[in-house]
Parts: C-alpha cells; structure tokens; sequence
C-alpha cells in the first residue's frame, strides 16, 4: 500500500493547506512542497490532507479552527488505508500523538528532509517526520523523503551512524503512573533484548522546556507577521485603513494560542529582553546541547517519555506538556516514539532508532 | 539498574491542571505593555482574551527563572543548530511562477496589483 497522508502544514498545488488557521482557510500554494514531489517520484499516491493545530504548535490538534481535529493522524492511521502520514515537528505534537495512540513516529535530524514547501513556524526546528503504524513503515517513509534538496537551505548531508543501540540513558521526568508503566515497559523489552538501561538524572536537559518555549515564540513571532492579509490569507471586512486591514485580519484570522505567542515572541526579543530572556535561551539551548553531547559519549540513545498522561484534558497545555518534547526540537537530534515512550538519539542515527522501536512497537496499550 | 536522581523538580502532572487558573492572579504584564505589544505586532485582542494572555505571559517568564539556575558564564549563544551555509544559485533570472499563480489566493486585486487602502491622500 503506496498511500500518505500529509498533514496541512505542508503546502500542495492541488489541495488547500491552511495550516490550522482561518488565516489560511481555502489558501492553495502554487508549489508543492519538496516532500510531495519526492513521495509522488516514489510512486506514492497522496491520499490527502489532514488538519493539525494551528500552526502545529498546539497539544494534539485541538486548536484546527474547522474543530474536532485532536488526533487526526491517529484516527486515519486507525483506518489502515494509507501507509503513514507525513507531519511537521513543531512543538512535539506527532510524537506526542504516536506516543499516546499506539503508534511510531520518527522526527529526523533537522537538515535531513527538506523545510521547502512546508508553512514556517519556528524556522531553527521545524523538522518533517513520519507517523506510521510500525517502525518499518516510518523507516520506508523516511527513507524517500530524506534526500538533498538545493532548494532546502537548511540541508544537512546524512551520515548514517552504523552499529546498533546497546546501552541507554533512561531520564527520570515526572510523568503519571500509565505513563511511567509504559517506560517501564519499554525498559523490560529493551534489557529483555540484551540493551543496557542506566538511569540518569536529568541535569540542564529538565530547563529545556523554559528555553524552547522562549525560542518557539521569539521564532514563531517573526515568522508569522509575514500574515498580514495582504497577498494571501484572511483579509478582514472591517478596515478603512492600511493599519486596521493589518489589525482586523490577523486578529480575526489567528487563534489565541497563536496570538498570545506571538505577543510573548515579540515580548522576548524587544529591548532589554533581547539579551535578558532570548540571548539566554540560546546559551542555554548550547548548554542542553553540549549535555546531550555529553550524554551520547556513554550511551547509544536517551529514553524519556513524550507525554505526561495517556489522556489530555482542555487544562492541559501545550507549552508545559511539551517539556518531554522540547530536548530534541531544541537540539534538533532525531527522536523515535514508539511503544508510548521516546527514544532520543545522536544526529543521523535514525535507522538505529527505528531498530529499537521495532522491539518497543509491540508494547502497545 | 542504578539510582534515579535529579536536582532539578519538574512539576507532576496534577500541578499543571490550574495551568491558566493560578497564573491569571500573579500576572505581572501590566495593561499598557500589552497594549503596546498588540500595536507593534498589529494584533488585537479582546477584552475577554487580554486575561489569559496575560497568564501567558506570567507562566513563561515564571518558567525563564529556570534558565537562571544554568551556568551561561563564556558560553555563545546557539542560533543554529548545525553550521548553516547559505546556498548559492547561478546568478540567472527563474520565471518559476506565473503571475497568475502567485496572486490566485489574492485577496483583492486591482488589475495585475494586490489592492490595499489608499496610503497617500
């Protein structure tokens, strides 16, 4: 079965892609992304779009302004009628899918698929990755989108880390009892399977969440104001003036998620905050690096969890839940999910990861 | 398997449930900041979204205090996550895109123009 779905952050010639906002509600790009030519080379056929939260930074998708969209992936992947679906990794939202439906879900190194063609939110991140029902399925997927691109100017050329995972550094972040079952679970499947799990304390990798947050928004700020209602997008009814055109349409076209980053974005990189909050940030971004760089001088991967719970409530938020999911965005190192926890790796080693989710996919909920 | 330790407490799950509760009352983002935030990035709120954006803010900048706790002392700030180099093209001219395609989702057009309030009186 030769058959994704790409979730709407990835623009297509012949289908809408509005990227969870009435700002882009009916907007058709006139290019596809690198992606869906690569898939459509393959023999792919693209079976659709599916809606995410808008601009992807969102729990699970819950923030779509067509409504009921939390889980979509899953929900068609359930279906068995398309192979995977191609997603953008912004804040963690497919992993944390993957990690609470049952499923694999691998977001690459970033630099290894092309970003061209799909919608930028937080440009030194974004990472196209693959939901799939089995590693091997993720693997397929990864493997045809993973190539150069000279139109993707943030490519990074892949060297594959060979051998395969034998000793793991296992986190200890606080997550409810479900979810610490499943990684101990997961750490059973692994020892059973002759992987060493030490436990290892968190350290900076715990600040992660701050920092991310603080870089998400900074990010997505800029890279949003480029919605203006202008040349594309939602243009309000409501203006007599350039300014109230700009004013109107992206109030009326942006969710409240979305404004309240932006607006904590702007806050960030304004003035005395420039250095204050957002030039620390990116200190400490290369502190959690150098750690992780640390980390992979013992071990061949990190085990931590992707979500705190099995089950969001509408308490829950993005911007706190995205603590388990924040080390790799930040850092941009390929994470696997399978079996309802997450595997961090070093750059490139994603067939290695994939390995071991092959064992973890068999602990399902 | 050896101990678990860690020195820095991340918040169970149950403390998150008054995610946007508790926050509303510490807010430190006073109105006229805000205010000024929404014109800079023309974006307006309502006055029934202003609260929780407020918390928003009080939230993640009570999470920045974190950072406070890292050593940054001689360290350079990361932009990037690997070494970026823009690429290069011949320098040639690529009609890649009609002009029709490139103003099919325009809002308004006048004639081949995007159409936009009148700037200059």
């Amino acid at each position: 079965m030769r058959r994704v779905m790409l979730e709407d952050m990835i623009l297509t010639k012949d289908m809408p892609s509005a990227a969870g906002s009435r700002m882009l509600a009916g907007y058709v790009s006139p290019f596809d992304a690198t992606v869906v030519e690569k898939l459509r080379e393959s023999g792919f056929e693209i079976a659709g779009k599916l809606p995410v939260g808008e601009f992807g930074i969102d729990l699970v998708g819950e923030t779509c302004y067509v409504g009921d969209s939390a889980y979509a992936a899953a929900n068609v992947l359930k279906t068995d009628t398309v192979m995977g679906v191609i997603a953008l990794d912004v804040n963690g939202a497919p992993r944390r899918v993957a990690a609470q439906k049952g499923l694999v879900c691998l977001k690459p190194t970033y630099g290894t698929v092309s970003r061209y063609g799909t919608v930028a939110v937080a440009s030194s991140a974004d990472t196209v990755g693959v939901l799939a029902r089995s590693a091997a399925d993720c693997g397929t997927l990864f493997a045809t989108i993973a190539t150069p691109d000279a139109r993707g100017t943030t490519m990074q050329a892949r060297k594959p880390v060979e051998g395969r995972v034998q000793r793991v550094a296992s986190l200890a972040l606080a997550t409810d009892a479900a979810v610490a079952a499943k990684m101990d679970a997961a750490k059973g499947k692994m020892c059973a399977n002759g992987i060493e799990i030490c436990e290892v304390e968190a350290g900076v990798i715990a600040t992660a969440r701050a920092c991310w947050n603080t870089l998400l928004c900074a990010e997505l700020s800029a890279n949003l104001s480029r919605f203006d209602g202008i040349k594309y997008g939602h243009r309000s009814a409501s203006f007599a003036t350039l300014e109230q055109l700009y004013t109107e349409s992206r109030s009326e076209g942006l969710g409240l998620l979305v404004k309240s980053a932006i607006l904590y974005g702007s806050d960030v990189l304004y003035g005395k905050n420039y250095e204050k909050k957002y030039q620390k940030a990116l200190r400490v971004r290369r502190v959690i690096a150098e750690a992780f760089r640390t980390l992979f001088a013992k071990y061949d991967a990190v085990l931590l969890p992707a979500s705190s719970k099995l089950q969001y409530t509408e308490t829950d938020h993005p911007f706190a839940e995205n603590l388990y999911t924040a080390p790799a965005s930040l850092t941009g190192l390929p994470a696997v999910v399978a079996g309802g926890v997450q595997l961090i790796g070093p750059a490139f080693s994603e067939e290695r990861l994939l390995a071991v989710a092959t064992l973890l996919e068999e602990v399902r909920r | 398997m050896g101990r678990i330790h860690t020195n820095i407490i991340v918040k169970p799950a149950a403390c998150r449930k008054l995610y946007y509760e508790t926050f509303k009352k510490e807010s430190k983002m006073n109105e006229k900041a805000l205010l000024a935030l929404e014109k800079a990035n023309r974006i307006r709120l309502l006055d029934t979204e202003r609260e929780s954006v407020a918390a928003f803010f009080a939230r993640a900048d009570a999470d920045l205090e974190e950072l406070s706790r890292v050593d940054i002392k001689g360290v350079l700030p990361m932009v990037h996550v690997m070494p970026v180099e823009a690429p290069l093209r011949a320098d040639e001219v690529c009609a890649d895109f009609s002009r029709e395609e490139l103003q099919k989702n325009a809002p308004q057009l006048c004639g081949t123009q995007w159409a936009v309030p009148r700037v200059i009186e």
